[in-house]
């Protein structure tokens, strides 16, 4: 920024700029027909996103404040096009750009800036006018604008500003208009522009009196020389500026810095080296500001959140405490009423992610506390429904909490609902969602928590779509736990349809594809994820991208363990391990499959162990969802060392447990679990019985690997009846689920049990189709475990 | 003037600074220093000693014995803590000292004043006819808030009156310039000019280098007739104390000026003063004030651009200068002083007068008053500023807030004769003439030889119909355009033309058609001299008719067959020109 010697002055103004004189002029080009015909779209494009503040496609970095070259760029650029008359095109938009530079180069005097202004005016159409009648297509009848347009009421805005400046404002307006045009000289020269330098007496005011004299100019030489030498001070003239004005309009400012925070809390993208200037010019007490329009910036607080969102993302604590105190302190002063309770949550949440949740607590009680001494119902609310998003991962918290008495969160959920209902829909909404949540995993009827789920569902449908989505998505989630996936889907294609914000969307879609992937189809769900993964670019959305990137580990985790490619699947688990996972569901997700990585391994020792250390954990308590989960791959391991009278009693409890909430889902498994350790035992006929019953519930949840096991242990059973071409129907629906689902070594242990068969059976041709399937599942393996080392 | 009589000077001017610097008057200290400076160079090699010699102050008993309480108190003053230093001076013996006490005590009073009223009432003003106006002006809704002030005031001058009480029991035992001064000033802000005068006569008999007694003196002046016996009253005085020192040149030139008087007199003293203090920028601005008054813009801007070019940060007497710019509508000129003097200093109610001046020449009304506002937040007694401010009003056609603007600028300095035209024309726009007849007799009062003065007072007579004391106004006026004519030495003798006309339209309303006659012809004389003018159209018609019906039709046919006329005129030229003709014909066939 300062490039040169001279003092760098940031002049601060409300809503005025030199920038904002360069489009007005070229709305002025526009208006005279001055702007080549097949190029009238694509610089109103251009123009309207400079007057938006819009930044610019091809860079990475936000333009904070556009230079002139910026201006003349972003009208290059519109000229670039393929077409056969390029070169004629080439030359329209030349012509543009030096007609937009003549404008701004052809001002040599502060009367001038004044007598251009007062000329926008001609292209307003008066505010009374209601109809114009259409003239005959004259090009060179000048087009007018109604002052309600939005070109009409940015011309009318910064004419209006610009007379309500003070006298001394608009030198250092025009001061800054010379400087803001500075770079463009050489650009302006070298494409036959001519730059007229003017003498002092002609710069203040263009007005060349009759009865100006040379004395006059000479007076002002010699006055201006004394000044200089006295005072270190001129009165301005074309040429230089006495220091180097930055104007910075502080609604554009603001916005800017609006745009950054919400960067960086949901991407995290660095903060322009331009801004980060400007802002430290602004907020250090020496600083050389010089402000018109009575503007001043003790909104700068915001340049502190954004030092806040920094430091959070360089997990500088320190940095980002007294950031965030620093803003806090500047904010207090702006006089926000219900500033306070947003001061402290996100303290709470500086805290939280920090991982320091005992202080998060503290931070809370105190905003709980400020908040019913102003009896502040809404704040209130707000930060409960904060404290129980909060609390709701962190079972163990309220044991240390004193704020309530009660030692879990079902009185704050009561609390919350009441209170909700007469702040916020939304709130009152995502109320019950808690609510579902909570009963879902406290182990609740399936009644209870539907009924929870309806209401938070009805009430969202008076609100906004996003809550609307949010209850949506809920529901979806409930379903798929019951099992009905044909209204898991419908309600997932809901909230697909209800939202157009990519953040909300693309979370959606990377569970319904992990659905897909659960459901056995492993190839879809998974090219579906790596093709989501692409469409979001890293360097726009890195947060996102992160989020796609876990969950598509993950699957690639899962797709190696069905491959047998053991080893790698631990190295990735170990991976994900390393990074920082705040998503409580995903943690589980990986802390299962850590376990089932271990299972295959063959480390049924380790497995037991980690179960057994989740399960005494306080938050399976508060999770049944969960303890379910564990407790069948606890059985799984049990019947894999071969301990099946003891996976027989858990199981039967978990399948209980499972039927009394309505977790089909798990419900399922647990009896394909059961139906495997009966025949284990070789209790077949029981488990002929049980399938007989099982078997149309398990095909209604549509998971077709848990299907396919099921006829395998089928076709098991009636090997043992000598059913023999029944055993083949079933085996054989079995193998071609496995595939479907990749799930080689399943597939391999059917080929084994097809093998035996056709041992048993002396069926040669059944022998060597199993042999052959055998050998090419090995060279399979081979093939897949050399590609799974390299 | 002999080199010891100037060595003198120096020396007194030298002696009084320290005095007056003593005493905390900054302003007149600065007079001096600056007059020091301006004197002519010493003659070094006539003089024994190549190093100056300057009188030492000497001090009597009691100074000396209140010396560290006046050093103490002179700090504290410097600080801006007046009620302070007051205190700690309250036990002194010494003339001084007491002048210092009752002088911090003004102050303060004047300070509170500023900070517990709008800053706009002067303390020492409230008696009781302007008691009565302030409430005649104020709100009736607003009684509360204006007895509060009320009561402010009461309690503000008391304490005033407690200075004179305890100055005048100590000049009755003993003698002391400063404080006949301080007596001085808070008469002139009582408006007991008289009373002020004495004291201040009394103060300049003692101690004439204190410039702020002598322009204290000419604010107290209400009338020239009242500045004028006091000059020949000092001037008759025998022993000659005043008259005989050189501040008293100082005084009549400034007098003279101020009054407009364009006489021998003023020239002679000043031209005597300039061969003394070649380089005092304070004379160089009386010659430029004497042509600016005198209409000569040119030779004024060249002084002024000369007094800048010496001293460029001097803001002093810039804003009267934008003035003149103004006037001579030097848009560039004004433009560059208004930036100049920004740069300088931003909040010297001289700045922000200029701005103003600049605004309001670019028709940008509201942004000059806003500038006036300003200036006189800065200092509530810039007079120029409430009469321009005044000017703006009736620009923007709000002839109430530029009547409170004009009462303002005539209470600070009721000599300023632009003011009360002001309030004569803004009460002409509300049609109440006898009002505005009042104003303008007081602006001629102080103008006298101005033909606007008597050419409104003739307007306001013509409205209320009072003929016969019109046509005297506009007669008068008439006269003195002449006067001024022959003063210049031309020896064409000219008369406005709208003047005249104006006078031939009251003679014929009241049918004294010899009169009328008279001032048609005068009027219509006047296109060799002024050029054609709508009022000279209209008499040569007057005159053409009149011709026809005393039946000359070659006389009305030879005033009207240019045609030089529009609109109504033209027709009735043409009928005219008919008329002439055809009776013309007759005549020759007769």
């Amino acid at each position: 920024m300062a490039s040169d010697n001279r003092d760098v002055q940031l002049l601060l103004t409300e809503d005025l700029s030199p920038h904002k004189f360069a489009l007005l002029f070229l709305i002025q080009l526009y208006c005279h027909h001055q702007i080549p015909q097949s190029k009238v779209t694509a610089v109103l494009t251009v123009l309207i996103n400079l007057i938006d503040n819009k930044p610019t496609e091809d860079d990475e970095e936000i333009t904070i404040l556009p230079s002139l070259q910026d201006v003349v760029d972003a009208l290059g650029h519109v000229g670039k096009s393929n077409s056969t008359e390029k070169d004629k095109e080439d030359e329209d938009i030349l012509r543009l750009q030096m007609s937009i530079l003549k404008s701004l180069w052809d001002i040599t005097s502060v009367k001038q800036v004044d007598n251009d202004l007062l000329s926008f005016n001609d292209i307003l159409e008066p505010a009374s006018t209601i109809y114009t009648p259409k003239e005959a297509t004259e090009t060179d009848k000048i087009k007018k604008i109604s002052s309600r347009s939005l070109l009409g009421s940015f011309i009318y805005k910064v004419t209006s500003a610009f007379h309500l400046l003070k006298f001394d404002e608009i030198f250092l307006l025009y001061e800054a208009l010379v400087e803001y045009r500075e770079p463009s000289r050489q650009f302006y020269l070298d494409h036959g522009g001519i730059i007229l330098e003017t003498p002092i007496s002609d710069s203040i005011d263009g007005d060349s009196d009759t009865n100006n004299t040379n004395t006059d100019s000479q007076l002002y030489d010699t006055l201006n020389q004394q000044l200089a030498e006295i005072m270190d001070t001129e009165v301005p003239n074309t040429c230089t500026a006495s220091s180097k004005y930055f104007a910075i309009p502080k609604h554009d400012l603001q916005v800017l810095l609006e745009r950054q925070i919400h960067l960086l809390e949901t991407y995290g993208t660095p903060t322009p080296k331009m801004l980060k200037d400007i802002m430290i010019l602004m907020t250090s007490p020496d600083s050389n500001t010089t402000s018109i329009q009575n503007a001043n910036f003790n909104n700068s607080a915001s340049y502190y959140y954004i030092r806040y969102l920094e430091h959070l993302h360089a997990c500088n604590y320190n940095g980002a405490f007294e950031s965030l105190h620093q803003y806090f302190d500047y904010m207090v002063s702006s006089n926000s009423k219900y500033f306070y309770h947003f001061a402290l949550i996100s303290k709470a949440s500086l805290h939280e992610f920090f991982g320091e949740d005992e202080k998060a607590i503290d931070s809370i009680e105190e905003a709980i506390s400020v908040a019913r001494e102003h009896k502040d119902n809404s704040a209130l609310t707000y930060i409960l429904s904060w404290l129980f998003n909060f609390m709701k991962n962190k079972p163990d918290l309220w044991h240390k909490q004193s704020f309530f008495n009660n030692n879990d969160e079902t009185q704050l959920l009561n609390f919350l609902i009441e209170k909700s209902k007469s702040v916020s829909l939304s709130l009152y909404s995502m109320s019950y969602n808690f609510e579902t949540l909570q009963r879902m995993n406290s182990g609740s009827t399936m009644n209870n928590y539907l009924e929870s789920i309806i209401k938070s569902l009805y009430i969202s449908i008076h609100d906004k779509v996003s809550t609307f989505t949010r209850s949506s998505e809920t529901m979806a989630m409930v379903w798929s736990r019951i099992g009905n996936i044909q209204l898991s889907n419908i309600y997932t294609e809901i909230a697909i349809e209800s939202t157009n914000d990519k953040r909300t969307k693309i979370p959606i879609l990377i569970r319904l594809n992990f659905l897909k992937f659960y459901k056995g189809e492993t190839e879809i769900g998974f090219k579906n994820l790596c093709k989501l993964k692409q469409d979001i670019n890293s360097k726009q959305d890195y947060s996102l991208y992160k989020s796609v990137h876990i969950r598509w580990i993950i699957l690639l985790i899962q797709l190696n363990l069905l491959k047998g490619r053991f080893r790698i699947s631990k190295e990735l688990v170990e991976i994900l391990g390393d990074s920082e996972i705040k998503d409580v569901e995903l943690k589980h997700e990986l802390y299962l499959l850590r376990i089932e990585v271990e299972i295959n391994l063959g480390n049924y020792a380790t497995a037991l162990q980690l179960i057994c250390d989740k399960l005494d954990s306080e938050l399976v308590s508060s999770n049944i969802y969960l303890s379910i989960k564990l407790n069948l791959i606890k059985c799984k391991v049990f019947n894999y060392s071969e301990n099946y009278s003891q996976s027989i009693i858990l199981l039967i409890q978990q399948i209980q447990l499972s039927k009394k909430i309505g977790f089909i889902t798990l419900m399922a498994e647990g009896f394909e679990l059961f139906i495997s350790t009966l025949n284990h035992l070789g209790y077949y006929e029981d488990s002929y019985e049980l399938l007989h019953q099982v078997m149309p519930m398990i095909i209604s949840i549509g998971n077709k690997l848990l299907v396919s096991q099921c006829y395998f242990e089928l076709a098991k059973v009636y090997y043992h009846k000598n059913l023999i071409s029944k055993v083949l129907q079933f085996l054989n629906l079995s193998i071609l689920g496995f595939k479907d689902c990749c799930h080689l070594i399943k597939l391999k242990q059917a080929f084994e049990f097809e093998l035996q068969v056709a041992q048993a059976q002396g069926d040669e041709q059944l022998l060597h189709h199993a042999t052959e399937s055998l050998a090419k599942l090995q060279a399979r393996s081979v093939q897949e475990n050399d590609y799974g080392y390299v | 003037m002999r080199d010891s009589d100037i060595e003198q000077i120096r020396g007194d001017l030298y002696r009084s600074y320290q005095i007056l610097n003593n005493l905390n008057l900054f302003q007149a200290g600065k007079w001096c220093a600056e007059a020091f400076n301006g004197l002519v160079e010493p003659n070094r090699s006539s003089t024994s000693s190549s190093i100056p010699t300057y009188p030492i102050v000497e001090k009597s008993a009691n100074e000396w014995l209140d010396e560290g309480k006046f050093m103490l108190a002179k700090s504290y003053f410097n600080c801006r803590e007046f009620d302070r230093a007051a205190h700690v001076l309250k036990d002194c013996k010494s003339g001084n000292a007491l002048f210092l006490r009752l002088y911090s005590i003004l102050l303060s009073v004047d300070k509170s004043a500023t900070e517990e009223t709008d800053g706009s009432i002067n303390v020492g003003s409230f008696s009781s006819d302007t008691n009565d106006h302030q409430n005649a002006n104020n709100d009736n809704s607003n009684s509360d808030g204006n007895n509060n002030s009320k009561e402010l005031l009461n309690n503000l001058n008391s304490r005033l009156n407690k200075i004179i009480q305890e100055s005048e029991a100590f000049l009755a035992r003993e003698e002391n310039a400063f404080l006949y001064y301080l007596n001085g000033i808070i008469y002139n802000k009582k408006k007991k000019y008289n009373l002020a005068q004495i004291n201040l006569y009394n103060s300049l008999r003692l101690f004439p280098y204190n410039w702020s007694c002598w322009q204290e003196l000419i604010w107290s002046f209400t009338t020239l007739n009242e500045a004028l016996t006091l000059l020949n009253k000092i001037k008759s005085d025998k022993s000659g104390i005043v008259s005989n020192n050189i501040m008293f040149q100082f005084f009549e030139v400034v007098v003279l000026q101020e009054f407009y008087q364009q006489s021998s007199t003023l020239f002679d003293n000043l031209n005597n003063l300039i061969t003394i203090f070649p380089k005092f920028t304070f004379l160089k601005i009386q010659q430029f004030l004497i042509y600016y008054h005198n209409l000569e813009y040119y030779q004024a801007e060249s002084i002024f651009d000369q007094i800048l070019v010496d001293d460029p940060l001097r803001l002093e007497d810039l804003d009267t200068f934008s003035n003149m710019l103004y006037v001579m509508e030097k848009k560039s000129k004004l433009s560059f002083l208004a930036q100049f003097a920004s740069r300088i200093d931003k909040f010297r109610p001289e700045t922000c007068c200029i701005i103003a001046n600049y605004h309001s020449m670019k028709c940008e009304h509201e942004k000059a008053i806003m500038y006036y506002k300003r200036a006189l937040i800065l200092n509530k007694n810039c007079l120029s500023a409430w009469t321009l401010m005044g000017h703006e009003f009736v620009e923007l056609k709000n002839s109430h807030a530029a009547i409170e603007s004009y009462r303002r600028a005539v209470d600070i300095n009721s000599k300023d004769f632009r003011a009360w035209y002001g309030l004569g024309q803004a009460y002409e726009v509300l049609d109440m003439n006898l009002y505005a007849l009042y104003y303008y007799q007081k602006a001629t009062i102080l103008q006298p030889l101005d033909k606007r003065m008597w050419q409104a007072i003739g307007n306001c007579y013509e409205k209320s119909d009072k003929y016969e004391e019109a046509i005297k106004s506009f007669e008068k006026a008439l006269t003195i355009d002449t006067l001024t004519n022959e003063d210049t030495g031309e020896s064409i003798q000219t008369f406005d033309p709208h003047i005249c006309y104006r006078l031939a339209l009251i003679n014929d309303k009241l049918i004294k058609t010899e009169d009328t006659f008279k001032y048609m012809k005068l009027c219509a004389d006047q296109e060799f001299e002024w050029g054609a003018s709508d009022e000279s159209s209209k008499a040569k018609l007057w005159l053409a008719r009149y011709a026809l019906d005393n039946n000359r039709p070659d006389e009305a046919h030879e005033l009207c067959k240019d045609l030089n006329y529009y609109g109504p005129d033209l027709e009735e030229a043409r009928s005219i020109v008919r008329e002439a003709r055809s009776r013309m014909s007759k005549k020759q066939l007769h």
